[in-house]
């Protein structure tokens, strides 16, 4: 890694420490100033928790140039840290855990210019993970699913659009997501993918405090 | 006078601290400590809050000391060198568990469905203060296990003559000593073989206990007892104690009514004293039919009420009767224009 790659990065950390919008903003100037190819560089460099946290801060009306050019392993990697951004925000208030994901797989898989080698590797890296079909399901739990017209071209923006792109990438997984969505329980899927983000992020623990809330 | 309030510090840290001073707490054992005190910290956060927000990382670090402490203090029984010992020999893992132990009564106490985690913020302890953390944990669990048996006594004296348990939150120590209150009051009636219709009875009882009062007293003491000795245990323990306000209370409503008044009148007027305004009118419908047409301003909230009640049970027929849901539904779905147009 060339200095100045370095260097970009740790102003970058530092900027999204502050706020994620802002990271995301300097991510962009550096990929106008110095190229894609650096910012990609650039992007490689930062750790999981500042990427997620960057890419929160977007959408899929304002998508982040780092959701286009991530390469989607590290995408996938990204959705399971992500959970442990939504405490915060529940503690914060007016916050909706189903919202948020699904502005994070809009920004994903609605945004680009119809990349679908792309879109499915992307797809694939998410499932990869344990967690990943729950993540995949959360916004689609309480859709009613026989409403969904299959033939028309959905709603922009709608849970349908998302839904049905994912089906056009890969129908297994969409019918994944459908059996997982349908019978889970909306707490109890949000509490695992929260303690599994939580877990990755806390890493190894050394396991000799293991016993600490056994009784004595 | 206690060491870690004089040195401001928590009992865990100054124990830590002196017998790193005096040798017999090596780097390497101290190293342990503190790393098993990160981890431990960590696990409180990612289990109970969130490892990514610093001040919940803070406030998972402040747990660990208060709980730590908590269970260090319980083990050694204040005395540092049993202390020192249980440090050197053992492990701070161990004092959180004794710690842990405390706090999981407390849990228990609240049920299964309170927040832990809020619950765990106040065991936080920061390494520059001094708290007493034990009387701490202390206070928290008896004021928990009183408001359980309180739930309890309220449960047991439900009457319902009463509307004060419509509240969701009952727990109001006024309201259930207004239903203990309404339960002494009955087993009087009842030793008089006085039913609830009785008004003209009713009226000659009051008079007899506003008349004599020391009869009152004794037939109070008597209907009391019978009462404990009923519930007995801890619920007796807790409510003996008011029965010396009730029966103030008692001579008090005495002198307030009006002699002049019809049995009824009366009736309505006692129940409502002793139930602070919240009796349940469904009960009361009987005597205030019966009252005299002039009395009947006397209560205008009452007749609200059973207005109120009347007009609700005459909906719940209308409902049996008219259209259902589904009806009423595609009704209101015909003035609602499609807009589905995609």
């Amino acid at each position: 890694m060339s200095q100045q790659i370095a260097v970009l990065a740790e102003k970058v950390i530092a900027i999204t420490h502050e706020s994620g919008r802002n990271g995301g903003d300097i991510l962009e100037e550096i990929a106008s100033s110095e190229g894609d190819q650096t910012m990609i560089a650039v992007l490689s460099e930062l750790d999981i928790m500042s990427v997620a946290k960057i890419l929160r801060e977007f959408d899929a009306t304002i998508p982040s140039i780092a959701a286009w050019l991530m390469d989607p392993e590290t995408i996938g990697n990204m959705l399971d840290v992500e959970p442990s951004y939504w405490e915060q925000e529940l503690q914060k208030g007016a916050f909706n855990a189903q919202d948020s994901v699904k502005s994070m797989l809009s920004q994903i898989f609605l945004t680009q210019s119809d990349d679908e080698e792309r879109e499915l590797a992307i797809l694939s890296a998410i499932v990869e993970s344990e967690t990943g079909i729950l993540y995949l399901s959360l916004p689609f739990i309480g859709l009613d699913f026989d409403a969904i017209d299959h033939e028309e071209e959905a709603t922009s923006g709608s849970d349908e659009e998302l839904l049905l792109k994912i089906k056009s990438l890969n129908t297994s997984i969409y019918e994944e997501i459908l059996a997982t969505a349908e019978r889970g329980d909306f707490e109890k899927i949000e509490a695992i993918l929260k303690s599994q983000a939580n877990n990755i992020r806390v890493g190894e623990i050394s396991n000799d405090t293991d016993d600490m809330f056994e009784p004595l | 006078m206690n060491l870690d309030k004089v040195r401001a510090r928590p009992f865990l840290l100054l124990m830590i601290s002196d017998a790193v001073e005096s040798g017999s707490l090596t780097p390497e054992k101290l190293a342990q400590i503190e790393s098993q005190l990160v981890d431990m910290s960590l696990k409180i956060a990612k289990s109970f809050f969130s490892p990514v927000i610093s001040h919940d990382l803070k406030k998972s670090c402040s747990i660990v000391m208060g709980v730590t402490t908590l269970g260090l203090l319980k083990l050694c029984g204040g005395d540092t060198l049993s202390a020192r010992k249980i440090l050197l020999d053992d492990s701070v893992i161990t004092c959180f568990r004794k710690g842990w132990e405390q706090v999981n009564s407390l849990f228990k106490a609240h049920g299964s469905d309170a927040d832990r985690a809020t619950l765990l913020t106040n065991y936080q302890y920061k390494d520059s203060e001094h708290k007493d953390i034990a009387a701490i944990h202390e206070t928290l669990l008896r004021e928990q296990l009183d408001v359980n048996l309180l739930i309890e006594i309220a449960a047991k004296f439900k009457n319902p003559l009463s509307n004060m348990d419509i509240y969701l939150d009952y727990t109001d120590e006024i309201s259930i000593k207004a239903d203990v209150q309404l339960s002494v009051f009955e087993t009087l009636m009842k030793r008089h073989a006085i039913g609830h219709q009785d008004y003209d009875d009713f009226k000659n009882l009051l008079l007899a206990y506003r008349d004599k009062p020391d009869v009152f007293s004794a037939e109070f003491s008597e209907a009391t007892a019978v009462i404990l000795k009923k519930f007995g245990g801890q619920i007796s323990l807790r409510i003996e104690g008011w029965f010396a306000g009730i029966e103030d209370n008692f001579k008090d409503i005495f002198q307030l009514f009006t002699i002049e008044n019809s049995g009824p009148e009366i009736y309505i007027s006692i129940f409502n004293e002793i139930l602070r305004g919240n009796i349940n009118a469904k009960k009361f419908m009987h005597a205030y039919e019966s009252l005299l047409k002039t009395e009947k301003q006397l209560h205008p909230n009452l007749k609200e009420q059973i207005e109120a009640e009347r007009s609700f049970e005459d909906l719940l027929e209308a409902e049996d009767s008219d259209l259902s849901h589904e009806d009423i539904l595609s009704e209101l779905s015909h003035n609602i224009t499609d807009d589905n147009y995609s």
